[in-house]
């Protein structure tokens, strides 16, 4: 099973070109990087692993939900930029309406 | 994501938990709309008749039959209506699995107070839509939500696996995918545990799934679970990870 994924237009025809290189496909090729970067954070994932099962053996139920939702914050404010941008799109669309407007 | 039978239908939080999403009220509008604390818990509202309105047609239904149009914010606004003149804004976010109860008011056509200029109003100037405190409610409430259930889920799959032949698949609090698998070495008194997780409604891995991964691995054995690259029985799918672990007498090695 496949899913989209979005990514900047630039990422997407370099890996585009490195996938065609490799003989691959671009898919596959982010995959590979997805797995690179675990495999790269590996001690701190290895060290958030330690402190979750700290929080297990010897936490409350809030310190664990505390601790599991320490990017809440960061992940709420890429949300509220994802809601907005069609705010941003439609005001962009509507500057270049008035342009249009104010040459005619 | 697929919830858990046993939240269905239940206010939780400041949610009300539907089958494929959840009910929430922004902070604004439970502030200056429905005159309640922003902190308020959804059961403590569900007697107010926009709110009753609100799980009456949105519970099962996701969009509205009518929009609220032109909005600056872009997004499709959906109206609620209830009696004579009770009116509500609501916003669905499928990425989020969330509908969102925005505003609140009495449509009374022409009156300055007319809820359709209000709500238009309140979206001109970047209010209607909910907000990054609104949001981080709801993630740190849906963290809470998954935390309690993996501490009650991860045993009994654990069992489940013990007990099955192969790979036992299941999903821990209605969001996380998962692949078992028990090896037991009976001359050195070994068992190696191996689990594959991925976002349970399909979709890319994120930090999201890593966290809920963590609590899941922690949760099923404490202790260092090494990443992998492939399950004992198959590759992974693009958007798993997998880990393990191996106990020798029953103590991590």
């Amino acid at each position: 099973m496949t899913r989209v994924l979005r990514v900047p237009e630039q990422v997407h025809s370099q890996a585009t070109q490195i996938a065609a290189l490799r003989n691959s496909q671009p898919g596959h090729l982010v995959a590979d990087a997805w797995r690179e970067y675990i495999e790269n954070h590996r001690d701190e994932f290895a060290a958030d692993l330690e402190t979750t099962a700290k929080l297990l053996r010897n936490g409350t139920l809030e310190q664990l939900t505390e601790f599991t939702s320490r990017n809440a914050d960061a992940r709420a404010t890429g949300t509220v930029e994802r809601l907005n941008a069609k705010r941003a799109q439609s005001s962009e669309s509507g500057q270049a309406e008035e342009t249009e407007r104010a040459h005619a | 994501m697929d919830r858990p039978d046993s939240l269905v239908g239940r206010a939780v939080g400041g949610a009300y938990i539907c089958r494929d999403w959840e009910l929430r009220v922004t902070a604004r509008c439970l502030d200056e709309d429905l005159n309640a604390d922003e902190a308020t818990d959804f059961a403590s509202i569900q007697g107010l008749e926009i709110i009753k309105a609100l799980v009456k047609d949105r519970a099962t239904h996701a969009t509205a039959s009518k929009q609220i149009t032109p909005m600056s914010s872009g997004q499709e606004i959906g109206r609620l209506a209830y009696g004579h003149d009770h009116r509500g804004a609501t916003f669905y976010d499928e990425d989020d699995a969330v509908i969102w109860l925005l505003a609140y008011g009495r449509h009374r056509s022409g009156a300055p107070d007319d809820f359709f200029p209000y709500c238009k109003r309140l979206d001109a100037e970047g209010r209607l839509l909910p907000v990054q405190a609104d949001i981080a409610r709801m993630y740190r409430e849906r963290d809470r939500r998954f935390v309690e259930a993996v501490t009650v889920e991860a045993p009994v799959a654990l069992k489940a696996a013990r007990e099955s032949e192969g790979e036992y698949r299941c999903t821990i609090g209605g969001e996380l995918g998962a692949g078992l698998a028990i090896e037991v070495i009976e001359v050195m008194e070994a068992t190696s545990i191996t689990v594959a997780f991925k976002p349970a409604g399909g979709g890319p891995l994120t930090a999201v799934t890593m966290e809920q991964g963590q609590v899941l691995l922690q949760a099923l054995t404490c202790g260092k679970w090494e990443l992998i690259g492939r399950m004992p029985s198959r590759d992974l799918e693009p958007e798993e990870v997998a880990f393990t672990i191996t106990l020798v007498a029953g103590e991590v090695v």
